[in-house]
């Protein structure tokens, strides 16, 4: 569709920034696919050479394609181009997983989203422990703030290669953190199952808020995701008729994961 | 929710705070990471809450006994976080990650069908509830061939012609999001071809025409902006753009495809399903 670039120079007398306009040149290049995905873009020095600029500036450039996500630095290799549209390694059919036949079937929602994407994906524990309510949970919980509640922390990965996925902490009153939900391994069905167990009752619906943000420092090392790769913050809570029971509290990589919703109109009419 | 502690309200910092950590020159950590270290954190706990200023490029250098490249590098740091913005000319502030203002987009209120026979548009209902003025700006009313991602949500062959309906919308003053709206030719007759589709909008349009809306699907995923976005929405750095395609069906057939591309910091989705 665009035109074929022809090779573009920085205009010295332009209003727009050197390093901004050496970003422009490459970008159309990847963008008309002289560039693709897992391309290597020339040396610092090659960059330097070709455009006639100090090395600061070429830095300046890589940095603006980093920070768009467009390419991705490994340390002593060089620069690459992202796959940017890339299949999303996992799909969450969001009122599928968390449909009830599933549940009964043993499956967790984390099983149904490996069966959907066609990958396995397991969890690394990283703290399951007593702790504070933060206010966002307790507003969600409705309980005071700093109510002691427990938390289940985890890493969801890829399971073949251990690609970090998301960030999952679950938050569950503690009146209804019984058995199985304090252990490593929930049980058959996962963490709803449990609680619909001690609540001898089931589950009602849920709630599902999203946001998008750029990681934390902390988000970055976790989930292992470069500049230029913004998270979903996504917060869940799962009721039994008007009593929340449950918060989750999960932290998306941003560029592996599509959310997919489903929404039925014809539900409530009278006709 | 997710605005950190700065909304919280634990309290402006009282009067003079401690100053800063010397940097540690000896660590691994380059000192502009240190320096940013402690601004977010400062930030986090709510010492310098949201919109605030944070010290001045001068003032830092003082502190960390640094140079000035190093301290924009700093801040540069902040800014791709989205955790500061900076102002030319006056100097660099907290943000929220979420705006206070933002758009909570309700999907499963704004689709109901008391909604939309009451002649109310989905987009104008999430608006209203929340006080704002609603403008949709027609960018393009034109016939083009499916795209391939395209023609597979509305199980036609790619090329098929459909009638593409691009806008951008804004809220009050500030654009927030663009969409390409795909209707099949075949369906795209009378009021679903004016410019304007009137209330109630292309949904209610569809549903007048005997296609009655039984389901939609969501596909939200979610990426930094193309500089043409970020021109288009009035991006500021580290904000990411929401990728939102919407297919509307009537019974198993798909009558319409939607694609936006939302101003991460400027909404906020919430979806209600059934345990």
């Amino acid at each position: 569709m665009a035109s074929t670039a022809v090779t573009r120079d920085i205009d010295p007398l332009s209003d727009r920034a050197v390093y901004k306009q050496i970003a422009d040149i490459i970008r159309q290049q990847i963008d008309d696919g002289d560039l693709g995905p897992g391309d290597r873009l020339p040396s610092e020095t090659d960059l330097m050479q070709r455009f006639g600029t100090a090395r600061a500036t070429v830095r300046s450039a890589l940095e603006v394609l980093a920070g768009e996500g467009r390419v991705t630095s490994a340390r002593g290799i060089g620069v690459f181009v992202r796959e940017r549209h890339a299949v999303p390694v996992v799909v969450r059919q969001t009122t599928e997983r968390f449909a009830r036949e599933h549940r009964a079937a043993g499956k967790s929602p984390l099983d149904v989203d490996g069966e959907a994407s066609c990958v396995r994906l397991r969890q690394e524990v990283l703290a399951l422990e007593e702790t504070p309510a933060p206010p966002e949970i307790a507003e969600r919980l409705q309980v005071p703030s700093g109510t002691t509640v427990f938390a289940r922390r985890r890493l969801v990965c890829l399971d073949e290669d251990g690609t970090p996925l998301h960030l999952a902490d679950s938050y569950i009153p503690l009146a209804l953190a019984k058995g199985r939900v304090r252990e490593p391994d929930s049980g058959p069905g996962g963490t709803y199952t449990r609680i619909e167990e001690t609540l001898g009752r089931r589950l009602s619906h849920f709630t599902e808020e999203l946001t998008f943000r750029m990681p934390t420092p902390s988000e970055t090392r976790h989930l292992r995701v470069g500049p230029g790769i913004p998270v979903v913050h996504l917060v869940r809570v799962a009721y039994a008729d008007d009593q929340p029971v449950e918060c989750f509290v999960g932290v998306l990589a941003g560029d592996k994961h599509l959310l997919e919703y489903r929404i039925d109109t014809d539900v409530d009419t009278d006709q | 929710m997710s605005d950190g502690p700065g909304d919280v309200g634990t309290g402006r910092a009282s009067g003079n705070t401690p100053g800063p950590p010397a940097v540690d020159p000896a660590s691994d950590r380059p000192v502009y990471k240190q320096i940013a270290d402690w601004l977010r954190q400062r930030i986090d706990t709510g010492a310098i809450p949201v919109g605030e200023r944070l010290p001045s490029e001068s003032r830092l250098m003082q502190d960390f006994r640094t140079t000035r490249t190093t301290v924009r590098r700093a801040l540069a740091a902040l800014a791709a976080e989205g955790r500061v913005q900076p102002r030319r000319g006056i100097g660099v502030f907290v943000r929220a990650r979420t705006r206070r203002d933002a758009v909570v987009r309700q999907p499963f209120e704004r689709l109901a069908r008391h909604h939309r026979e009451s002649g109310k548009s989905s987009l104008i209902v999430d608006a209203e509830s929340q006080g704002l003025i609603v403008r949709q700006e027609l960018l393009e009313l034109v016939e083009v061939p499916a795209p391939p991602g395209v023609a597979k949500h509305l199980a036609i062959d790619a090329g098929t012609p459909t009638l593409l309906r691009r806008r951008r919308m804004w809220f009050g003053e500030e654009p927030t999001q663009l969409d390409r709206s795909y209707l099949p030719l075949h369906l795209a007759k009378g009021p679903l071809r004016a410019e304007q589709p009137g209330d109630g909008g292309i949904h209610a349009r569809l549903e007048e025409a005997g296609h009655r809306l039984t389901r939609f699907t969501e596909y939200v995923s979610l990426r930094m902006p193309t500089p043409a976005e970020t021109l288009q929405l009035r991006l500021i750095d580290g904000i990411p753009v929401v990728d939102l395609t919407q297919v509307a069906y009537a019974g198993t057939r798909p009558v319409e495809c939607f694609i936006a591309v939302l101003a991460g910091d400027k909404h906020r989705f919430k979806y209600e399903f059934d345990a």
